[in-house]
């Protein structure tokens, strides 16, 4: 307020910017409250809203930081604890490796077995088969032979007797039918 | 069967019915009859044409003689002679027929390895006919191949009794 009066000595030409008079100077001051007032009532809430909001936002920006962090260092250490027990998974892998060409070579051999022991038994059932075949066609060969020297025996002995006894006794037959 | 068989089979039959010989020229012409139908040769040499007819009858008549009556011969020489040779087994069959029918009786094909006697052909028409029930007429044909005994064929009916079907029996058991 002195500065106001001093600056309103100081000039001689008071036109606009300061009070005219004391009373003026109260009412501006009255004003100047209410307007500070209103101001405080109306625009403090959202300010404070706006600004408790972006401390929310921030904290929870930091608590995201600090989870990512947290993450980052947990992984951090995975990959140091594996790069630590890289011998041991190396040998686990050769292991498994092992582990699984061992049965493989287990089932090609049991396999190979098997086939050998089918085809075993498969020629063993040929050799059988042709065995029997050889017998069978064998025997009836010898029959076929036999019979035909049987014929010539036949053919040989028939005389005159025997053709009249043959004729003899188809009558004596076709008699009894 | 043709017409002309069976007014053959006709004619044949009125010469045998008039020569009264009718079983013992039906008996030469069905041997006759079988060994042409087993030769082709011999079919193929009567029927040709391009040899004279009188050389054709004088070969039935070498084949024939003493062998087969003389009816028979002029029969056979006949048939050669009309260039019907080739239809002669049916003919016969014909005449066979016509015979059965004119005497009532009916023909019983005998093929025997070696010639019945009159005694043996007469007790095997009584068998045949007390096993028939009914009247039988005997052609025997005297066939070596069936070996030994004797077939018999009336109708469908075949009794056989011969040597080869024994032995052809006991080829087909083993």
């Amino acid at each position: 307020m002195q500065i106001l009066t001093l600056l309103a000595s100081e000039s001689g030409e008071n036109t606009w910017l300061l009070p005219h008079a004391p009373a003026e100077a109260v009412v501006a001051a009255i004003a100047s409250i209410i307007v500070f007032a209103l101001i405080w009532w109306k625009g403090g809430p959202p300010i404070k809203n706006m600004w408790n909001g972006r401390i929310e936002r921030i904290e929870g920006e930091v608590t995201n930081a600090a989870t990512a962090r947290a993450d980052g260092e947990q992984a951090l250490t995975d990959v140091r604890t594996r790069i630590a027990n890289i011998d041991e998974e190396r040998n686990r892998i050769l292991g498994e490796g092992r582990q699984t060409a061992e049965a493989v070579k287990a089932q090609i051999i049991a396999k190979a077995e098997q086939e050998a022991a089918d085809l075993r038994a498969r020629a063993a059932a040929d050799a059988e088969s042709a065995k029997a075949q050889a017998a069978s066609d064998l025997e009836a060969e010898v029959g076929r032979l036999a019979l035909g020297a049987a014929e010539e025996v036949v053919e040989r002995n028939l005389d005159q007797t025997t053709q009249h006894d043959l004729i003899e006794a188809y009558i004596n037959q076709v008699a009894a039918r | 069967m043709s017409d002309r068989t069976s007014l053959y089979a006709d004619a044949l039959l009125s010469v045998v019915a008039a020569e009264g010989n009718v079983n013992v020229v039906l008996d030469e012409l069905k041997r006759f009859s079988m060994a042409l139908e087993s030769s082709d040769e011999l079919r193929q040499t009567l029927a040709d044409p391009h040899i004279p007819s009188d050389r054709r009858a004088q070969i039935t008549q070498d084949l024939l003689q003493g062998k087969a009556s003389d009816t028979t011969n002029a029969l056979v020489s006949m048939v050669v002679g009309t260039g019907r040779i080739k239809e002669l087994p049916g003919i016969v069959d014909r005449l066979q027929e016509l015979t059965a029918t004119r005497t009532n009786t009916t023909i019983a094909e005998v093929r025997s390895a070696v010639e019945l006697s009159d005694d043996q052909r007469r007790r095997l028409a009584e068998a045949l006919k007390a096993s028939t029930g009914r009247d039988i007429d005997v052609i025997v044909v005297v066939d070596p191949s069936i070996i030994g005994g004797v077939v018999t064929q009336i109708g469908d009916t075949v009794i056989d009794g011969s040597v080869r079907h024994r032995l052809a029996q006991l080829r087909e058991s083993f």
